[in-house]
């Protein structure tokens, strides 16, 4: 079996507070994650605000340096590279970004800023012009886009040159940081339809972040649940969806507005969560998720979760752990209680 | 339409002086919204939702805005009434929860000194500054009133109102800013609430259980409520009926159940085929295109140049409104002229043969 192409072992980032003065702890937006994505498939790495999945795929670029942990590329370790080394992860790995507007300078043409990849990896000045229109083609856009400047391309179509901007350089692998999330969903349905014929036809590899778990359902085969830093749940995608497991995947799921019976029968009934993200800098003891979780017990701030295997899924928590029928069995004695009857 | 609405909007049009020529965004909206009755308006960004109901609540500053139309709120011509009218007007029978939490709080007061302040004088008549101070600074009357503000606090499930209500905006999280936004319109017990996109700004599971906090809230008071929304998804779970905004233009109306099953406009159509599903049914390729510019709008519908239906009457005359049954219209010409009618699922089979048909271009 051939090495995955990014291959990430327990990564820890550990964001240190500024000034000498403050004695505040580190923030930990990333605390012990691990992953592997082979060649062509597409992990979505699901999460609210604060979670840290952005930080994960700075990392892995080496925008941050790692606080600990394993990064593999292709089975060579990237892990805080060496120069030679970030030459080649910058040309096979690269990363597009949520506000496709704040990516592009306003001052150059569209053309002019599908060159600066170009120029910087040494391609002949003579061939430049020709991939430039190869590279507009493939995300859809027409040479008329060349004389543009950012201001004239609507949200979708910077989107698509940002999109087209990483791929100059022929990647790997594509980290795609909430790419459609601040686009309308007529839009964004296009994109995601783009990035799917891009994979198909050269056969990219993708770590798709998004907060919206509907938006994976057909797109990523394998998905991982991020909360505070962690992995909870992680697993087949089809899976994922059928049996959520996780008390944070079924709250992420059932928290979702959908538009059609069909639908509704994919939201679990779950408790809401209480309150808000915790701050990174002081996270719950135990269990990460137990002072805004629905099933917590005791022993959930107590003690870490150990990870258990269910049909390929990974999920750590220990309310699940207490009992294998899930929390179905838990909902159905809640639902039943006298106080809900009436 | 019963004569009994609460708030009536019929022909309201809001055009910009701007640098770059007169702007014509919103045309032609009749909307109306009875009482205990909740609407929402749907549309992408850009399609003018915002603008219409600065419209109606009089927020927009003439000029540079140009409003047309008759706006009629509980019998009353918002159009015709004074600034100082309106002003009682709003907060008191007109509340509003804007959608950046943060933006809409002032920063240097605490929470409980702004919805205090609404509380204590919230559409009171503007009786001078010297009757301002006397009751800023009468002890019972300002005691009776923070009492209120923590009462409401407490109803739209603010952790820990006691602390909250002595907090300045910045040491309060995302939802609890959202809350106490939510609590400031409701404490005057308006009867006609406007939402423009409650707690988007937030993060899913906050944004839900705004939403649910509003439902119930809404619910208990039989409160009437205009909301704005871009998301299907949640105009389904609040709302009784739905408008359809494109290009500043009304395009659909129908109760809430009947846009999702039998949706008339081919927009309506393809934004619904575009939402990816839990299910895992394939969506549609989205909508080409992006929403008109308003200073060149396009001729006839403005739609067509996105629409998967277009042809040479949809470029040349405006479209027609057709009406069906009692609460729903549709504005588009295949209803009328006995074309293909659109349906749901011609659009998206349309919209994704139209992605092919791209492709195979491209390939080419």
């Amino acid at each position: 079996m051939s090495a995955p192409v990014l291959e990430v072992k327990n990564l820890k980032k550990h964001f240190a507070s500024d000034g000498w003065l403050t004695d505040e702890p580190p923030a930990k937006a990333v605390d012990g994650v691990s992953f592997s994505i082979d060649e062509g498939e597409t992990l979505a790495l699901i999460g609210e605000s604060g979670s840290g999945k952005s930080t994960v795929a700075k990392t892995i670029i080496d925008i941050h340096e790692t606080t600990d942990g394993l990064i593999r590329y292709q089975g060579e370790d990237i892990t805080n590279p060496i120069r030679r080394q970030v030459e080649t992860i910058r040309s096979e790995i690269q990363l597009v970004f949520q506000d496709p507007t704040s990516c592009l300078n306003p001052r150059r043409t569209i053309r002019k800023t599908l060159l600066v990849p170009l120029k910087a990896t040494g391609v002949p000045r003579e061939e430049r012009e020709a991939r430039v229109s190869e590279m507009l083609e493939r995300v859809g856009l027409t040479d008329e886009y060349l004389r543009k400047y950012p201001h004239e391309l609507s949200g979708g179509q910077k989107q698509r040159v940002n999109i087209a901007r990483a791929l100059a350089v022929e990647p790997q692998l594509l980290l795609l940081d909430e790419p459609t999330s601040a686009l309308d969903v007529s839009v964004q349905a296009k994109i995601v339809d783009l990035l799917a014929d891009l994979q198909e036809e050269l056969g990219l590899t993708y770590l798709f972040i998004t907060h919206d778990l509907s938006l994976v359902r057909n797109f990523a085969d394998e998905t991982a649940v991020m909360y505070l830093g962690e992995i909870q749940e992680q697993g087949p995608t089809e899976e994922l969806f059928e049996s959520p497991r996780h008390p944070y995947t079924r709250a992420l799921l059932s928290s979702i507005p959908v538009t059609s019976a069909a639908d509704e029968a994919y939201r679990p009934e779950s408790e809401p969560l209480r309150g808000e993200v915790p701050s990174p800098r002081d996270v719950p003891s135990g269990c990460r998720l137990h002072p805004r979780c629905p099933h917590a017990t005791e022993d959930c701030s107590m003690r870490q979760p150990d990870t258990r295997h269910v049909n390929d899924v990974a999920v750590n928590c220990i309310a699940y752990d207490d009992d294998t029928d899930g929390f179905d069995a838990l909902l159905d004695a809640a639902n039943t209680t006298p106080g809900d009857a009436s | 339409m019963s004569d009994d609405a609460l708030l009536d909007v019929s022909g309201l049009s809001v055009g910009f002086e701007g640098f770059d020529g007169y702007a014509d965004v919103v045309g032609d909206v009749d909307l109306h919204v009875e009482r205990g009755e909740v609407v929402t308006i749907v549309g992408e960004t850009g399609c003018g939702k915002s603008v219409t109901t600065k419209a109606i609540t009089g927020l927009l500053d003439e000029p540079p805005a140009h409003v047309e139309g008759d706006v009629e709120f509980d019998g009353m011509d918002l159009r015709e009434l004074s600034e100082a009218e309106r002003e009682d007007l709003n907060g008191d029978r007109l509340g509003m929860v804007s959608q950046n939490p943060l933006s809409s709080l002032n920063p240097v007061f605490t929470v409980g000194e702004q919805l205090t302040d609404t509380a204590q004088f919230g559409g009171s008549d503007d009786a001078g500054l010297l009757s301002y101070l006397r009751r800023r600074h009468s002890g019972s009357e300002r005691a009776a009133a923070r009492e209120r503000v923590l009462e409401m606090l407490r109803e739209v499930q603010m952790p820990d109102p006691e602390a909250v209500i002595d907090s300045y905006p910045s040491e309060l999280s995302g939802g609890m800013r959202q809350r106490a936004l939510i609590a400031q319109a409701l404490l005057n017990e308006p009867d006609l609430l406007i939402a423009d996109e409650p707690g988007s700004a937030l993060d899913v599971t906050v944004h839900d259980r705004i939403l649910s906090l509003l439902t119930d809230v809404i619910a208990e008071r039989d409160m009437s409520v205009l909301m704005i929304t871009h998301n299907l998804g949640v105009a389904r779970q609040i709302s009784d009926r739905i408008y359809i905004m494109y290009g500043g233009r009304i395009v659909e109306s129908a109760p809430t159940e009947e846009i999702f099953t039998e949706a008339r406009h081919p927009y309506t159509q393809g934004l619904i085929a575009s939402i990816p599903r839990l299910s895992g049914e394939p969506m549609a390729g989205g909508i080409d295109g992006s929403v008109p510019e308003y200073t060149d709008p396009p001729s006839g519908c403005r739609f067509h140049p996105r629409c998967p239906y277009a042809d040479d009457d949809c470029r040349s005359a405006a479209p027609p409104r057709t009406d069906f049954g009692e609460e729903a219209h549709a504005v588009c010409v295949r209803h009328v002229d006995g074309g293909p009618t659109p349906t749901i699922a011609e659009t998206k089979r349309r919209l994704m043969a139209d992605d092919e048909r791209a492709e195979s271009e491209v390939e080419r």
